[in-house]
């Protein structure tokens, strides 16, 4: 090819005329030069002809690498232009409602390097009074201090921080963090529990579900209605003033799937600041403390003695002369000194009637009773501050007495809530639960829909005729069954003047929707109550509030009271003389 | 001819590359405004967030009740008495021809009726 050009330009390898030897030979010679010229420029060319393909190849490679292939090391503008989700490294929490109750916020730390820090004193003065919580002498330390790194403080405002910025001092940095807050704050305390700085759980439902609120994107939703839980918080503390009680405790239970709608223990104190709360505000009273919770056992009583067959409601008992067993005398508190039937001993709550009741069923019957009720367990809520019941390790007959009127066993107020709305619901048992589930829980049939309608007459006749009256909440058909136990002191032995003061009620009794529990540690008895400190007369008014004022939110239709249907549903041969 | 080919390819050439060059731009442009939407995106759901926390905050039940005794003195809460059923509820009076003279008359009349005639209809 190149030497076709080569002829086209007028060069020629042929000679043109004839010629000389000396001609052929010069010609020869130069005919061999021209040729070696010819071959090492054909080479030249074919090397640099190589060497270009080479490089395009290469080009072209690099080409496809960097349109077609992606690689590592390249930029993600992709990522950041395909649209993003704001994310937290802790779920929220909801009530039932949907009202937020725990949720993570970007909040914007200041720290410093004091080495940066050119005059620490101005700057200290500076910036104490933008940060009007620290003393100027501590900032002052913290800013002359030899280190890298120093919190200066934590958790600032959007305001301190645009005027910090507007300082302009160098060797101050801004660090945002997530941290934990509970917005409703006092409010379900106990339920919620709190987290640490680290935003890990540390105790209530924060602790127990770490996982799932570190692993889901979506809110927890409680069974707890803020609302509710307000009123019963409300009505509590207030009772709690009225009778200078140095406790209180409350529970509203939905009777027929155990689902928690109110959970108090009061004293609280603020997750937000969960530090600087007094230890005693972090016990836990309604899952956690275990009482000797006393008569508000009987219901459980009455049922093994129905459920049993041993009893019906015609029974009868000699409470005329106190019990007396082992070394102990068994006497009533509001003694009648005759024969009484199974409704007088429940309004009477007579401790001899109780007694003889649960001789007749036994102190095997008995145990697996309360088993069956989960009362010898710790409660399956879902809260790590769960109280292990204290019952005897062998149950002697003095047991099987005491435990039949409440005592010689402490439980939890949960316990008590969840078992009082198996006896009522028609006798099927749910474990409480703290968390709103869409499917209707399983439960354990625990007694007869004969025996469970026994029980919620007696309860309610206990409202008319017995120690419930104030509880009383017209139209919702109140039930229930007050519980008066003195304390037993660290020493031993039970305490003269520190009772709890519980009442446990179910309602409308007719159809039991929801039970309410409440319990006052230690009241005292003032003029209103003739100074007296009973269950009947400081927790039961509670129950009353709490039912009136949560009724309506619970969607409870109230029922005219003298309604004849509902108040044959509920008919009872009441005792002759019905004045305690 | 050959020369108009040559020519036609340089002038493809040149739009190919210049067209090419347009939308590398354009779309580099729309990128950096596509991050910025989405960083804005980010930022409003901040702000929501917060605002969600806030509304929480002021929705406090005791700060709502506290609201209410002091703003709404003639509100109380409701007792059992106020709710009827459905059925207890008197039936609606029929419609009499009203004149707006006899407005008036007719609606004292009515509101007697009802209490009067009240579920016997």
């Amino acid at each position: 090819m190149i030497l076709s050009h080569w002829k086209k330009l007028g060069y020629t390898t042929k000679p043109v005329k004839r010629m000389t030897l000396s001609d052929l030979k010069r010609q020869a010679t130069l005919q061999g030069q021209q040729t070696e010229a010819l071959e090492t420029g054909r080479t030249r060319l074919m090397i640099t002809g190589a060497l270009m393909a080479l490089a395009f190849t290469g080009i072209g490679f690099r080409m496809i690498d960097v349109m077609a292939l992606s690689n590592v090391s390249e930029p993600k503008t992709r990522n950041i232009s395909q649209s993003q989700n704001l994310t937290f490294d802790r779920a929220p929490i909801v009530d039932r409602t949907g009202m937020l109750v725990a949720t993570t916020v970007k909040t914007v730390s200041l720290a410093a390097d004091p080495r940066k820090i050119m005059d620490p004193q101005d700057s200290a003065e500076k910036l104490g009074q933008i940060l009007t919580d620290i003393p100027v002498a501590k900032l002052y330390k913290m800013l002359s201090r030899k280190a890298k790194f120093v919190w200066v403080d934590r958790r600032i405002t959007p305001t301190q921080q645009q005027k910090i910025n507007a300082l302009g001092i160098p060797g101050l940095e801004f660090r945002t963090q997530e941290s934990r807050v509970y917005p409703q704050g006092n409010l379900m305390a106990h339920v919620l529990g709190y987290t640490n700085v680290d935003n890990k759980g540390i105790s209530g439902l924060e602790k127990s579900f770490e996982e799932t609120l570190t692993s889901q994107g979506e809110a927890l939703r409680l069974s707890i209605d803020g609302r509710v839980q307000h009123i019963v918080r409300d009505e509590v503390q207030k009772a709690m003033t009225e009778f200078q009680a140095i406790g209180g405790s409350a529970i509203v239970l939905d009777a027929n799937n155990g689902q928690v709608v109110s959970m108090v223990s009061l004293p609280d104190f603020d997750p937000n600041q969960p530090g600087k709360a007094s230890v005693e505000s972090h016990f836990n009273r309604t899952t956690l403390g275990v009482y000797e919770l006393g008569s508000t056992f009987k219901i459980f009583n009455s049922a093994m003695a129905l459920e049993s067959g041993t009893a019906n409601m015609s029974s009868s008992y000699d409470a005329s002369k106190p019990i007396r067993i082992a070394r102990f005398t068994i006497n009533d508190y509001h003694g009648k000194n005759r024969v009484l039937s199974l409704p007088e001993v429940f309004i009477y709550s007579s401790n001899i009637g109780s007694a003889k009741m649960a001789e007749a069923f036994g102190a095997g019957y008995q145990k697996d009773f309360l088993q069956k009720i989960g009362m010898l367990s710790p409660s399956p809520v879902e809260l790590p501050e769960v109280g292990r019941p204290q019952y005897p390790k062998t149950w002697r007959p003095i047991n099987m007495v005491t435990i039949s009127y409440g005592h010689g066993i402490a439980v939890s107020p949960m316990h008590v809530a969840a078992g009082v709305a198996s006896m009522v619901n028609g006798g099927t048992h749910y474990q409480p639960s703290l968390i709103m589930q869409d499917t209707k829980p399983k439960g354990t049939r625990v007694i007869s829909a004969r025996s469970s309608k026994a029980i919620r007459k007696l309860m309610r006749a206990n409202n008319i005729a017995g120690s419930g009256k104030k509880s009383n909440a017209i139209g919702y058909f109140v039930g229930g069954k007050t519980g008066t136990a003195d304390k037993v002191k660290a020493t031993g032995g039970y305490a003269d003047r520190a009772r709890i003061s519980s009442y446990v009620a179910a309602f409308p009794m007719h159809k039991p929707k929801y039970v309410v529990y409440v319990m006052l540690d230690e009241p005292k008895g003032n003029k209103k109550t003739f100074g007296y400190a009973t269950g009947g007369w400081v927790a039961a008014p509670i129950i009353k509030q709490i039912v009136t004022r949560a009724a309506p939110i619970l969607g409870v239709t109230p029922i005219d009271p003298t309604s004849e249907e509902v108040n044959r549903e509920l008919a009872l041969k009441l005792p002759q003389d019905s004045h305690t | 001819m050959r020369m108009t080919i040559i020519v036609c390819w340089v002038i493809g050439f040149i739009i190919a590359a210049s067209g090419l060059f347009y939308v590398t731009l354009q779309v580099e442009a729309l990128e950096d405004k596509l991050v910025n939407l989405n960083r804005q995106i980010i930022k409003e759901q901040e702000n929501i967030h917060m605002l969600q926390a806030e509304w929480s905050y002021f929705n406090r039940p005791d700060r709502i009740q506290k609201l209410t005794e002091n703003l709404l003195p003639q509100m109380q809460p409701v007792e059992a008495r106020q709710f009827v059923s459905f059925q207890t509820l008197p039936f609606r009076i029929e419609d009499e021809k009203v004149t707006p003279s006899s407005a008036t008359v007719t609606n004292t009349t009515q509101a007697t009726s009802i209490s009067h005639n009240g579920g016997t209809e």
